[in-house]
């Protein structure tokens, strides 16, 4: 019975899928048409009987294939439909026929399949040889005379289509097919291999079908092949095909078949279906070759040899993920309806295109006629379901209109998407037909462009047309010729290729990212990557560490130094108690000792190695005066050797040269101690009250100097203490100072605000090189100059610059030689401003821990050029394209992923 | 079996999309991937080995310093004269009307026959031209006097051989002399030249960017001089919209003319002189023009601080993709000379030699020999960029077991 409702199916797909494409082979393709085609209307009209064993077991098969759906992948037939679908068909089974005969009928399916395979292994249908765009009228006068005279083509179809047609002609041809594939693939098989397939006490079967299917010629014994319809592959035997079953690939396939159910095809896009294969193709020259493919034979001859239905070869339009129709809707409702009346099984109305442009469309009137031969019979046949019955005489022919308007459109659709695929071959002069080297008459083609040969002339037409080829015409042969992108690449191309592109090119926001950029490393958001940076030492910092490391200071020298200080300090502490116990009352006023300090470069923690002499202000309360430092020489010598301390070392004490000030050194001569005394009220007097008693009094300058100093020192251990670098730098231009003549008149209280203000500006953490290099730059750009800003003292209350005291020439001398030695630093030569040997590039040091001198000099180099001389892209203007190309240096280059640069720059 | 039989799975949308299509870091709202600072994991480092952590040095700048450091200790001296200065030698180094309707006369002839070339393009077979566009200093307005040359980039669509620029060429040809009686005609390696008595139209032939690559040495233009061709299209797009400041004009003739004076500074190209005057006149924090004369002396003072040193930021080309630093297109030497003979200059201009500068007066030996202003001798700046070669020499040869080494450094 099963086998009844397939051919229903065929033939109901006959119709449509039948004008064959193959005017090569017309005859043996409708004699295999013939046969399955002609079966089912011979089957309902004659054997009313048997007719509702064939609607059940039709309806078993579908709810079997429904549960197959629900659940894949194959599971043992279902002995009784428990889905809902299953209930449907409920009535039709108990009313109609007995239970048992229900399942017998759903289980012979495969009996009648091995028994009475259908038609006589036809040839597979041959696709046509030529893929010419030929107009569909030519070719359809002469389809036409070519297939009405078999006269039953048009007549099934008719029937079907009259049927059909008011329900709506579309269907959604993958639930079909579908259904189709499991009423073989595990409905059949399954029960085959527990079943003998064919018993005489069976149940029993209506004679003119076992007599019309076992009046089919002779097959091959198919018992033993097993095919999978999923996979479309035959195994070889039962333990195979189990294990196919079973496999990873069967699975997928079944997966992916069931996905596909869901989002059949990419929206907006036509795809070209063949049937058989279960083939999407994208085109219709593609799938003109997949028709003729040795993959697409293969299955059709299996198709045959399983006694199937060959599909037609008329490729079916798949367009966007719209499956669902009204032929399925349609299908649903008759399949609702009570079933023992004559249900007919669903014939499968797919979206199909007859015969494409190139073989046109069966012509109406030859239709009609048929038709009308076939309304005449159906009083003879079984009632028609309420649908079907208006498929009467008068009905047919308006339906039959229907259809032909509906593959009229699909012929418009079909030629539209040729037309819009469509395109000129190119290149064909490119193609060298070569003789075949066994010498048979087979011309071989050889193209040219792509190096690639083929044997067929449809491969070469294909390729000519192919992307691949007009790609490589387009890149050898013509840059104009337009290459339609593809979609996928397409839809990247949007999403991300453009824009960053479209970034990239356009100028203004490269500028506004230069902009950001920069101020980012003024204003020191690249923290994170300087401080990677200052991670590792560049070669400058280690130049500059080892320049200290000289300079710095023995420490039993600053030891002693220190010492000295603290010795001097307590000293006066103790003077001081001294003072203001023992003074005259009307003294005491004047000679409070308010306090001492340290100043200089002790004070600073930045002594050097040359460094014998430590500085201390001394704060009175009043102006001091020589009466004063007469009276501190008097005392002093007792605090800081005492008598009962035992101290090794003696000290003296006497007036610098001036007589400004106090002079504590060793005996030894080696260290001293300078003490300056000054008052806050040597500020704030006026000037007729210091001349009054200018005798006695120090001079003003000297206790103005000492307060500034003072001053200095605060500002010093307030600002610039915290800054990172700060003292190697200090050092650094405290050495500068000691050698170099040209700095030598900075002042060290301008070094030093120089310094600070530099680093201080510069925001981000700075390694000593880049502090230095900063300083440098700083002088260099003409901070000292006649016409540049000057420094401005912020320990002074009135405007004062700090560098003041310069001549012009030294403001220029110092100037020129931060001009130079900002370019020594630029091109790695710090060890010739610092006056030392140069050290080996960073790589060297790290693998011989500073040792090794092999190849220092050379790597050095090469380190240097790699890091400086950055190939860019160099640009000549217009002006100048004519000029000698400047050389240009592709060592290396630092900015060397542009990409990583950009995204970088997108993120900030 | 009967592989491939199904549908392949590549015609199926799949819900994530090809990753591999996606670039590395795609910031779109759908990008998601990567660490918080954008650098996933297996990020390669950006940068050869050895130069990963190299960052840019910034150098000193008064102008975009925070205006607390560095406050002037005295009132700022009067620019006027300066000012007037400047604009005076300006004048001096703009061409004159006669010039410049020379150049515009010769100019739009040759510029009308491709204008006819475009719009029918079947009057001439050897080549096909997609677009003409002026370029140059001429297009920006900044035509020094004495220099009546514009420029013309003609893009093909077809690929520039020579014969094809040779028989464009000719057609120029033909048509100019129809109106003008002394037009000549010379190739040239970047397409050809259009003299007339008193102009001069350089046209620089280039192709399609797409063509660029199909280009064969021997049988088209160079590949490199229309890479030039057509970046000088950009520059002049990119000065259309920035440069259009009259300072910047001003200064880019005033730099352009120290630059025919003072052989140090010829390695600068005139784009390069470009970018520095528009850097110089606005890249401020107030984004506001500044006056002539700052600007004159902060452009030597950039140079004095080595911004076109190796190492440096320097000025980033805003008309190439990525972050490319237009100064390393000059060779260490060049960018050694061009450092020291700015700082001269401006060490000269600071103690009153502007008119030496700009060339009003003396010679321009005041940046190669020692001058005195006002009793201040000042020395110039000497070149202190010297190769490495003797050294790497002399460490290959003296260790005998380090010679390949050296070799491979």
């Amino acid at each position: 019975a099963p086998q009844t409702a397939y051919q229903a199916t065929a033939s109901a797909t006959g119709p449509t899928s039948f004008v064959p494409p193959a005017p090569a082979a017309p005859a043996s393709f409708t004699a295999a048409a013939a046969a399955s085609v002609v079966a089912a209307p011979y089957t309902y009209a004659a054997a009313p009987t048997a007719y509702p064993a064939a609607a059940a077991a039709a309806a078993a098969a579908a709810a079997a294939a429904y549960q197959q759906q629900q659940r894949p992948p194959p599971p043992p037939p279902p002995a009784a439909p428990q889905s809902g679908s299953g209930r449907v068909f409920q009535p039709a089974w108990t009313t109609t026929a007995p239970s048992y005969q229900s399942f017998t009928a759903n289980t012979a399916t495969p009996a009648v399949a091995k028994v009475a395979p259908p038609p006589p292994p036809p040839p597979p249908p041959l696709p046509p040889p030529k893929l010419a765009y030929q107009p569909p009228a030519a070719s359809a006068g002469k389809q036409h005379q070519q297939f009405m005279p078999e006269g039953f083509g048009g007549g099934g179809g008719q029937n079907w289509f009259g049927q059909q047609a008011p329900g709506g002609f579309r269907q959604p041809h993958h639930h079909q097919q579908h259904q189709h594939r499991h009423q073989f693939g595990a409905g059949g098989y399954q029960q085959q291999q527990r079943r003998p397939p064919f018993r005489p006490g069976g149940p029993r079967r209506p004679y003119n079908q076992q007599q019309q299917q076992q009046k089919q010629p002779g097959q091959p014994n198919l018992a033993s092949l097993q095919y999978c319809e999923v996979c479309k592959i035959s195994c070889a035997g039962p333990q195979t095909f189990k294990e196919h079953l079973n496999g990873q690939k069967h699975k997928k396939r079944e997966a992916a078949a069931k996905r596909q159910q869901e989002e059949s095809a990419k929206p907006n896009q036509k795809q070209l279906r063949c049937e058989l294969c279960d083939v999407t193709c994208t085109g219709a020259d593609a799938y003109a070759s997949h028709i003729r493919g040795s993959k697409h034979l293969k299955t059709a001859k299996l198709h045959t040899r399983l006694g199937k239905s060959l599909p037609s070869t008329d490729p079916i339009i798949v367009q966007g993920s719209v499956v669902t129709s009204a032929a399925g809707a349609n299908q649903q409702q008759q399949q609702s309806q009570p079933a023992p009346k004559q249900q007919q099984p669903t014939p499968a109305v797919k979206q199909r295109v007859v015969g494409a442009p190139r073989f046109g469309f069966v012509p109406g009137s030859a239709l009609k006629s048929v038709a009308s031969d076939e309304a005449a019979t159906p009083a003879a046949g079984p009632p028609q379901t309420a649908d079907s019955g208006a498929a009467s005489g008068q009905t047919a022919p308006a339906s039959s209109a229907t259809v032909e308007q509906q593959q009229q459109q699909q012929h418009v659709e079909l030629a539209v998407l040729q037309e819009r695929e469509y395109v000129a071959p190119v290149g064909s002069e490119y193609i060298d037909e070569l003789p075949n080297e066994q010498g048979n008459k087979a011309v071989q083609y050889h193209c040219k462009l792509c190096d690639c040969r083929f044997n067929d002339p449809h491969a070469k037409e294909m390729h000519l047309k192919g992307r691949r080829h007009r790609l490589q015409y387009k890149r050898k042969v013509d840059p104009s010729l337009e290459i339609e992108v593809k979609s996928a690449m397409r839809a990247n191309k949007l999403e991300f290729a453009q824009p960053i592109w479209g970034r990239r090119m356009d100028p203004a926001r490269v500028n506004e990212w230069m902009q950001r950029h920069r101020s980012h490393f003024n204003v020191g958001s690249g923290v994170a990557a300087r401080q990677r940076a200052v991670q590792t030492e560049s070669i400058d910092d280690r130049h500059l560490a080892a320049k200290l490391a000289t300079l710095a200071q023995a420490e039993p020298d600053r030891k002693a130094l220190d010492a000295l200080a603290a010795r001097c300090e307590q000293a006066l502490r103790q003077v001081s108690e001294q003072l203001s116990a023992d003074g005259p009352e009307q003294q005491q006023q004047k000679q409070q000792l308010n306090g001492v300090m340290r100043i200089g470069s002790l004070a600073k923690d930045v002594t050097l190695f040359w460094d014998r002499q430590c500085e201390l202000v001394l704060l009175c309360s009043a102006w001091p005066g020589r009466s004063l430092v007469k009276r501190l020489i008097e005392l002093l010598p007792d605090q800081l050797c005492p008598p009962d301390s035992g101290q090794a070392l003696l000290l003296t004490v006497q007036t610098a040269s001036s007589g400004d000030s106090l002079l504590v050194s060793c005996s030894d001569g080696s260290l001293r101690c300078c003490i300056s005394l000054t008052s806050v009220a040597v500020r704030d007097s006026d000037g007729a009250d210091s001349q009054a008693q200018s005798d006695d009094l120090l001079d003003k300058e000297k206790c103005l100097e000492a307060l500034a100093n003072l001053r200095r020192a605060k500002w010093f251990q307030a600002k610039a203490s915290q800054l990172e670098s700060f003292v190697p730098v200090v050092k650094i231009v405290r050495d500068f100072r000691r050698r170099i003549p040209a700095w030598a008149a900075l002042s060290e209280w301008a070094a030093e605000l120089l310094i600070e203000k530099c680093i201080s500006s510069y925001c981000a953490p700075s390694t000593p090189s880049e502090a230095l290099r900063r300083v440098l730059e700083c002088l260099a750009s003409g901070l000292l100059l006649p016409g540049g800003p000057g420094l401005l003292d912020p320990c002074e209350k009135s405007t004062t610059d700090a560098a003041g005291a310069l001549s012009a020439q030294e403001r220029e001398d110092l100037t020129a030689a931060a001009h130079r030695a900002v370019r020594l630093m630029a091109f790695r030569q710090l060890h010739r401003l610092l006056d030392m040997q140069r050290l080996p590039a960073a790589a060297e040091h790290r693998r011989a821990g500073g040792a090794g001198v092999k190849r220092s000099a050379a790597a050095a180099a090469a380190a240097d050029d790699g890091a400086d001389a950055v190939s860019g892209s160099g640009d000549a203007d217009a002006a100048d394209a004519s000029a000698p190309k400047q050389t240009r240096r592709n060592s290396c280059q630092d900015e060397a992923d542009p990409e990583a640069a950009v995204e970088a720059a997108d993120e900030q | 079996a009967y592989r491939g039989s199904r549908p392949r799975l590549g015609f199926q949308p799949q819900p994530g999309g090809p990753a591999r299509f996606r670039p590395p870091m795609a910031h779109g709202p759908a990008g998601g991937g990567g660490g918080p600072d954008g650098m996933g994991p297996g990020f390669p480092p950006s940068g050869p080995p050895g130069m990963r952590n190299f960052l840019p040095h910034v150098p000193f700048d008064f102008v975009l310093c925070d205006p607390q450091f560095f406050q002037p200790c005295q009132e700022a001296p009067d620019d006027k004269a300066t000012n007037e200065l400047l604009l005076k030698r300006n004048t001096d180094l703009s061409p004159s009307a006669e010039e410049q309707q020379a150049v515009t006369g010769l100019l739009s002839k040759v510029q009308a026959v491709f204008d006819a070339l475009i719009i029918s393009p079947d009057s001439l077979e050897a080549a096909q031209m997609a677009e003409v566009r002026p370029v140059g200093s001429y297009k920006k307005g900044t035509m020094l006097s004495g220099h009546n040359v514009a420029d013309l980039v003609v893009i093909f669509k077809t690929l520039p051989t020579k014969e094809a620029v040779r028989s464009v060429a000719n057609r120029v040809l033909e048509e100019a002399k129809t109106d003008a009686k002394f037009v000549t005609v010379s190739q040239q390696p970047y397409g050809f030249q259009v003299s007339s008595a008193d102009a001069v139209v350089k046209v620089l032939v280039a192709t399609l960017p797409a063509n660029l690559k199909l280009l064969e040495p021997d049988l088209h233009l160079d590949a490199r001089i229309q890479q030039t061709s057509l970046a000088a299209i950009r520059h002049a797009r990119w000065f259309e919209e920035n440069g259009q400041h009259s300072s910047v004009k001003v200064l880019i003739r005033l730099l352009k003319d120290l630059r025919q004076r003072f052989p140090g500074l010829t390695a600068m190209s005139p784009w390069i002189i470009d970018l520095l005057a528009h850097y110089a006149v606005m890249q401020n924090p107030a984004r506001a023009p500044l006056p002539l004369a700052r600007a004159f002396r902060r452009v030597l003072e950039l140079l004095s601080t080595g911004l076109f040193l190796p190492g440096s930021v320097g000025i980033a080309d805003p008309c190439e993709p990525g972050q490319v630093r237009v100064h390393t297109a000059l060779t260490l030497v060049q960018q050694d000379e061009v450092c020291c003979t700015a700082q001269t200059l401006l060490r000269v201009l600071s103690h009153g030699g502007l008119r030496h500068v700009l060339g009003l007066e003396g010679s321009a030996r005041i940046a190669t020999e020692m001058s005195v202003w006002r009793g201040i001798v000042v020395t110039p700046s000497d070149k202190v960029y010297e190769r490495q070669d003797e050294d790497t020499a002399a460490a290959a040869t003296t260790s005998a077991g380090a010679t390949g080494e050296g070799q491979g450094a």
